[in-house]
């Protein structure tokens, strides 16, 4: 009984959480794992937005039309934020353009980096714009968000799991998994080599890399030999030969993520 | 019989001219209503450098450019140098930026649209013959009727007015060479904006 009421004072007492801005089609809120910081070491964020129904938001490559997220922090002297990491999106098409993002809730986590002195109790403050689209309309949305961290050791918010969780969504490199990109007339020839474990049959394939595979292509793996292949058309906005390509996969394990950098002749 | 054959294959041949818009090719021929309900047609225009500029009072990446002034700075540059600028909205009916040509026409007005014409296209046909893609999305068609610019207004796919001073000016860039005569450099490009909403 008394813990319990305990408890549910240090919960109120944390300034963890303050509720989500609505603007446009979609809310946004800053959540954070923790309400302390520790000089030096990474302060986990996110950005959690929730799109209107019937709405959609979009990936770091939007594909035709559309615009990514942007986060613009104003920080305390000496700390630096990375950019929004992108959890895995979906295809969509909306009024004749091939797009890639997100319906419902989306959360972007950002990793704050103090300085290796403390510099007391701050505030970092987040101005964060976004679209939402349909069919039939395009709106944008904007946020001013913040939250107060104090030097000391992890406190939870009661979001940390969403926080990890969210983490745990952004795609990363897998050991022993390349990609291979040659091009001939407009198409390009993939091939993935993956370990065996990695099946790459029903996976949902999405370029990151933008202006590099043709809109609306969808990237099919079939197993050739001891690696998968696929042809997709190049996109017509390339300029010149490929030089690089990302490709994010999902639904073959975690969200992975392959790059090929064309070699420097 | 022959000659039946012959206007069926006629047809199909401008059906087919008419889906392409390439650089370096004849600019698909058009003919559209102004605000005023008075009809332009591009075959007019032979001899005038002709802007196409396809706009969305509503969208967000228009307004970017037109509460900034940036557009109709353009349009009113460009056409004290003679150069034919048409605004064009595709919106299909019920569809944002969708406007009868009365509120339209007082839409314009008050966003500081400076163009020579303004064409309504609800039914998408001007729009799907150039394949536009977004608004904005912008061409520009020489004296001889060739396209030499299929792109974006600028290098920075942004909503924000402040982005437009540092942007590459990808359009006017080549306007301006257009206009001198040079050879248009980054010719095509991918636009940015909201889809046009066929």
């Amino acid at each position: 009984m008394i813990s319990r009421i305990l408890l549910t004072s240090a919960a109120v007492c944390a300034v963890s959480h303050a509720a989500p801005v609505r603007s446009g089609k979609a809310a946004v809120e800053l959540i954070a794992a923790s309400t302390t910081y520790q000089a030096g070491k990474p302060v986990e964020v996110a950005v959690r937005m929730k799109v209107d129904r019937e709405w959609h938001t979009y990936w770091s490559n939007p594909g035709e039309g559309g615009m990514k997220i942007s986060v613009k922090w104003t920080l305390p002297a000496g700390w630096t934020a990375s950019e929004p990491a992108f959890p895995v999106p979906k295809s969509f098409h909306t009024g004749g353009l091939a797009g890639y993002g997100y319906e419902g809730t989306v959360v972007f986590p950002i990793t704050l980096m103090p300085p290796a002195e403390s510099t007391g109790e701050v505030k970092p403050v987040a101005n964060v714009s976004w679209l939402t689209c349909n069919d039939d309309a395009c709106v944008p949305g904007k946020a001013e968000l913040s939250l107060s961290f104090t030097p000391g050791p992890v406190a939870a918010t009661g979001d940390e799991d969403a926080v990890r969780q969210a983490i745990a969504s952004i795609p990363t490199a897998v050991d022993g998994l390349t990609l291979k990109v040659t091009e001939k007339d407009q198409l390009l020839e993939l091939t993935v080599d993956a370990a065996a474990t990695f099946d790459l049959a029903a996976a949902k394939v999405f370029p990151e890399t933008e202006q590099a595979v043709a809109p609306a292509e969808k990237i099919v793996f079939t197993k050739d030999g001891e690696v998968w292949k696929a042809t997709v058309k190049k996109n017509e906005y390339a300029s010149g030969p490929l030089k690089k390509l990302t490709l994010v996969i999902a639904g073959a394990g975690a969200p992975a993520k392959v790059t090929w950098v064309a070699e420097k002749s | 019989m022959k000659s039946i054959a012959y206007t069926v294959l006629a047809g199909a041949f401008s059906l087919i001219s008419a889906f392409a818009a390439d650089v370096g090719k004849p600019a698909p021929a058009f003919s559209g209503k102004n605000l005023k309900g008075e009809a332009v047609s591009l075959s007019d225009l032979k001899g005038k450098i002709v802007v196409l500029e396809w706009v969305n009072f509503d969208c967000p990446f228009v307004k970017k450019h037109y509460a900034s002034g940036n557009i109709p700075k353009l349009q009113q540059e460009y056409t004290a140098k003679d150069v034919v600028w048409i605004s064009i909205n595709s919106s299909a009916a019920g569809k944002q930026g969708n406007y009868s040509a009365a509120d339209m026409a007082a839409r314009a007005e008050k966003d500081g649209n400076k163009a020579s014409q303004f064409l309504l296209d609800p039914q998408g046909t001007i729009g799907k013959a150039y394949d536009a893609k977004t608004t904005p999305h912008l061409f520009i068609i020489n004296k001889d009727g060739v396209l030499v610019y299929n792109g974006a207004i600028d290098s920075k796919k942004s909503t924000d007015a402040a982005d437009i001073a540092v942007a590459d000016k990808l359009f006017a860039n080549a306007l301006d060479a257009v206009i001198a005569g040079k050879e248009v450099t980054n010719a095509k490009n991918e636009p940015y904006g909201c889809g046009v909403k066929y």
